[in-house]
């Protein structure tokens, strides 16, 4: 008889724990829209930083010859080799604008929800720690911004407040920064009748070191999750705002902007300024999903989350 | 519980357009009146009393259904209002009837087929139609549809039954295509969490068809939070129909805020959108008291709220 | 008396993209008219999956029943179709789940879902279905007048009554207890076994009771048969396997359990893990964890030996307690 105590038993296989940001990565490789994804939302920036620093080091020279230079020889001229998607009704090259304008939809939307998010979340994180009349209070300011639909409150204020970038931003986030504050709420809530919430106030922990040091990381994620999607929706949300002549200007070439300056001429054309931005946010919500996925949410909970979408 | 809350909207987006630029009186009499004009209307208007004094008026007024004189026409912006709704709410209605009818079949046979090719392919095109710009799309229809194939109009709203019915299909297809998306994948998500319920199992143990098993055990729970979805979407809906009308030239309340936004008109601007509000939050109460008869849990918290008083 | 079901060299497996789980592996197993048989066994060791196998019930595309037979009254119910396995499933053999807060269907009330089940397999009136269903929760000791009651206005211990009277609403002939009890508090599931042993009595039902608690199962079994990484290690009658324990992991686990006589300081766990279900292995499945393992275990499979005891069967190349010794 073999005396089996001295046996090594147990799972040899067993892997080394991997760190939660390894875990993550390799489930994201596994799914291949996710990184066909990632690597068009690298290519969008890369243009988007590329044209900047084009401007900024020819001091706005190919910007000014080629990108909004009205040219009516060239009207409506069909793709060709000098124009590769062919030119617009003032005869601007559309490849040239669809390039110069990435950054536009690119920064705006990411910075509405930016801002959006870096407002909104201490407001929610406020509103669940504290709880009580500071909360209700709270969530039913939150609740009065929220019962306008968010294109037409983002379209008031840019009415009271004209048409600047700036503007454009502050009305962009308005809805979003509702949204977040619910969502960080929900996640305060859920995190601050925890145990190691009273431990820290035992160590002496004040109320704002307790809300940053311990809250804020365990409530992240979901917050996480809102301003991805968030950012797909604010995408289309400056297209579809500067297309009705609200959002950017022209002569900026910003994506939603130019079916605006030709709004009434229904050329086949118009498909390919239109397709970048289109492709853009596409890339952006699936890069959102599979991230989310990544991310440990399982697809279902991702689903119900990204309910929300903005035409 | 929704009356404050839409008390304070009101007082919201009052606040808001208080800011925008222009004098009113000079929009409707033009630059070239008398100062004493401009003066006398302008008193008359109200616009130099105090801020508080200015919403008191116009929140009575709205109590009252009146919404002001329109800037730009001189006419109430109520019966202003009154003309598009109807048209607006066609619209609506016609997006979430088609995205329904479409989205939740969709979803529900991508769930019971799941990993299927059907499945994939479904998943692919719900994230693809989600991410389009309701204006690309709208052009890209009308290009197919109507410059191309002529089968359907490019803009107005027909007169007439039939002419009416055509003339929707193109803005209902723009407004409802993205919805259906939203819908579909929300259906399947739903679909495929109580499929894997134990009481799913239990059902099937019992000995029931599979078809009894999904209409009547599956679908119901499933619905809760496929109706929760559309109804917090139904804003953004109607947010949509602001594009999709202006495109379409769909005379709707969508529409005409735009203009009025184009043409400095503050009181339609502000009419217009405090009557979405309101249409936004009676939605989302008509969305709660479905959810109550599905869901017979929530309809038990709601009766002893009320029982508690 | 005859076997009402007779579970012949039964084998599934699982085949999903990570690879394949071998969940049963050559199950026999045996179950006579009215009797109560106790399935014990760890978790993971296929005890649920030999149930649902028995009812159709396993996710087909990933599950397949690679090999054996399921005979069901003399009657070969492995490759019957659909509508010939829904006319048995709730009727002449019927299954309850673990976990009773979520085997109701919370959108349904508690007699409609009783009701449900007796118009699936009876051609009676809808109203007769209903005071059938009154009845069964009379039977389970639930008041008629709850009848018109959503699940989630039950407690934990009262879903389970009625997932008990939704199961013998059809008097089957087979029940398939998974683990009946384990979601409950002590004090409900004494009340709850109570209850199924006077219904037991009643009906006569022949029942499988799934379970990892060998005290219930010396409560209420007259028949064990020990699982082991999808295999059937030991079978016999409860006083042969607690008196006359034949194989060593049944051994392992009647020591396992703390006795309230004996002053220890230490319990006595049965050292490492089951194995990987994705690998199959050569020889005995305990081989890794038994202290009496030989060479022959780990290369050999062992066969199915007579033990002590009438019907005792141990599958082990050293029972502990065998005819031979």
């Amino acid at each position: 008889m073999i005396n089996m105590f001295s046996r090594k038993i147990g799972k040899e296989r067993l892997n080394r724990v991997r760190s939660p940001l390894e875990q993550a990565a390799s489930q994201f490789k596994k799914n291949k829209m996710a990184v066909i994804g990632l690597v068009i939302i690298i290519v969008l920036f890369a243009v988007a930083f590329f044209t900047i620093i084009i401007d900024f080091v020819t001091n706005d020279y190919i910007y000014n010859n080629y990108v909004i230079n009205q040219n009516l020889v060239l009207r409506l001229a069909p793709p060709s080799a000098s124009h590769i998607f062919g030119c617009d009704e003032f005869g601007r090259d559309l490849f040239m604008r669809i390039l110069w304008g990435t950054k536009y939809s690119l920064f705006i939307g990411i910075g509405a929800i930016l801002l959006a998010m870096f407002i909104g979340m201490p407001i929610g994180m406020v509103a669940g720690y504290y709880g009580g009349r500071t909360d209700n209070v709270i969530m039913r300011l939150m609740d009065v911004i929220l019962a306008v639909p968010s294109m037409l409150l983002a379209m008031a204020i840019i009415a009271a407040l004209g048409t600047s970038t700036v503007n454009l931003l502050i009305a962009m986030s308005v809805a979003n920064i509702a949204r977040f504050s619910r969502i960080a709420r929900a996640s305060v809530m859920t995190v601050k009748d925890n145990e190691f919430i009273e431990a820290a106030r035992a160590i002496g922990a004040n109320d704002m070191e307790i809300l940053v040091k311990y809250i804020f990381p365990n409530a992240f994620s979901p917050n996480l999750v809102q301003f991805t999607l968030g950012i797909g929706n604010s995408i289309l949300l400056v297209a579809g705002l500067s297309y009705l002549g609200l959002g950017v200007q022209p002569p900026s070439p910003e994506w939603g902007g130019n079916p605006y300056n030709s709004k009434n001429i229904y050329e086949g054309r118009m498909a390919y300024f239109s397709i970048s931005r289109y492709v853009s946010c596409y890339i952006c919500r699936r890069f959102q999903y599979a991230w989310r996925r990544a991310e440990g949410c399982n697809g279902s909970q991702a689903e119900k989350v990204g309910s929300e979408f903005i035409v | 519980m929704a009356i404050p809350v839409l008390i304070g909207a009101t007082f919201l987006v009052f606040t808001i357009m208080y800011f925008a630029p222009g004098d009113p009186a000079e929009i409707i009499l033009g630059s070239n009146a008398t100062h004493e004009a401009l003066e006398a209307l302008r008193i008359k208007l109200g616009v130099n009393d105090p801020f508080i004094v200015q919403y008191g008026r116009f929140f009575f007024n709205l109590l009252r259904g009146d919404l002001g004189i329109s800037y730009r026409n001189s006419m109430p912006v109520t019966s202003l209002i009154a003309d598009r709704l109807c048209n607006t709410v066609y619209l609506a209605v016609s997006g979430i009837l088609f995205a329904v009818i479409v989205g939740i079949p969709v979803g529900v046979i991508s769930a019971i087929k799941q990993y299927s090719l059907l499945d994939d392919i479904i998943m692919f095109a719900t994230l693809f139609v989600t991410a389009v710009p309701t204006f690309w799309l709208a052009l890209i229809l009308v290009i197919v549809f109507s410059v191309n194939l002529g089968w359907f109009p490019a803009s107005g709203m027909g007169r007439g039954a039939s002419d009416f019915f055509v003339s929707l299909i193109l803005p209902m297809l723009t407004l409802g295509c993205g919805y259906a998306a939203l819908i579909a994948r929300t259906a399947r998500a739903s679909v495929l969490d109580v499929k894997r319920q134990d009481y799913i199992d239990t059902a099937r143990a019992k000995g029931l068809s599979e078809n009894v098993v999904i209409w009547r055990h599956m679908m119901q729970n499933a619905l809760i939070p496929i109706v929760t979805v559309i109804g917090l979407n139904f804003g953004v809906l109607l947010g949509g129909s602001v594009l999709t009308e202006s495109i379409f030239s769909w005379p709707g309340v969508g529409r005409f805020v735009v203009e009025s936004i184009t043409y400095k008109d503050t009181p339609a601007v502000l009419g217009s959108i405090v009557v979405l509000a309101i249409l936004f939050t009676l939605v989302n109460l008509l969305v709660d008291l479905i959810y109550a008869v599905l869901d017979p849990r929530i309809k038990s918290q709601y009766q002893s709220a009320w029982k508690k008083g | 008396m005859s076997n009402i079901l007779d579970i012949k060299e039964l084998s599934v497996a699982y085949h999903t993209e990570d690879g394949t789980v071998y969940a049963l592996n050559n199950i026999d197993l045996e179950l006579e008219d009215g009797e109560t048989l106790g399935l014990v066994g760890e978790t993971g060791a296929g005890k649920t999956t030999l149930a649902k196998s028995i009812m159709r019930l396993l996710p087909v595309p990933p599950a397949k029943i690679e090999y054996g037979d399921i005979i069901f009254s003399g009657e070969n119910i492995t490759d019957m179709d659909d509508e010939e396995i829904r006319a048995i499933r709730g009727n002449k053999i019927s299954m309850i789940f673990q976990d009773p807060m979520s085997a109701l269907n919370p959108v349904l009330t508690v007699g409609e879902q009783i009701k449900e089940a007796i118009l699936a397999h009876n051609n009676i009136s809808e109203d007769e279905a209903w005071s059938k269903s009154l009845e069964m929760l009379e039977t389970v000791g639930i008041t008629k007048n709850r009848a018109r009651d959503y699940p989630h206005q039950f407690s934990g211990g009262m879903k389970q009554r009625v997932v008990i009277a939704m199961a013998l609403a059809c008097n089957p002939q087979i029940l398939l207890a998974d683990e009946p009890t384990t979601a409950l508090d002590v004090t409900i599931q004494a009340q709850v076994l109570a209850m199924m042993r006077g219904l037991k009595e009643k009906f006569n039902t022949a029942t499988i009771l799934i379970t990892h608690d060998l005290g219930i199962v010396a409560q209420m079994c007259e028949k064990v048969a020990i699982i082991y990484a999808g295999e059937i290690v030991e079978v016999g009658n409860v006083h042969d396997i607690f008196k006359n324990t034949a194989h060593p992991y049944t051994k392992g686990l009647l020591e396992a359990i703390p006795s309230i006589y004996a002053d220890c300081k230490r319990l006595k766990p049965i050292d490492g893990l089951m194995p990987d279900p994705t690998i199959r292995h050569e020889g005995c499945a305990f081989s890794e964890r038994c202290i009496y393992c030989d060479d022959i275990c780990i290369h050999n499979q062992p066969p199915a030996v007579q033990s002590v005891g009438t019907d005792h069967k141990v599958r082990c190349w050293k029972p502990l307690c065998s005819t031979l010794s």
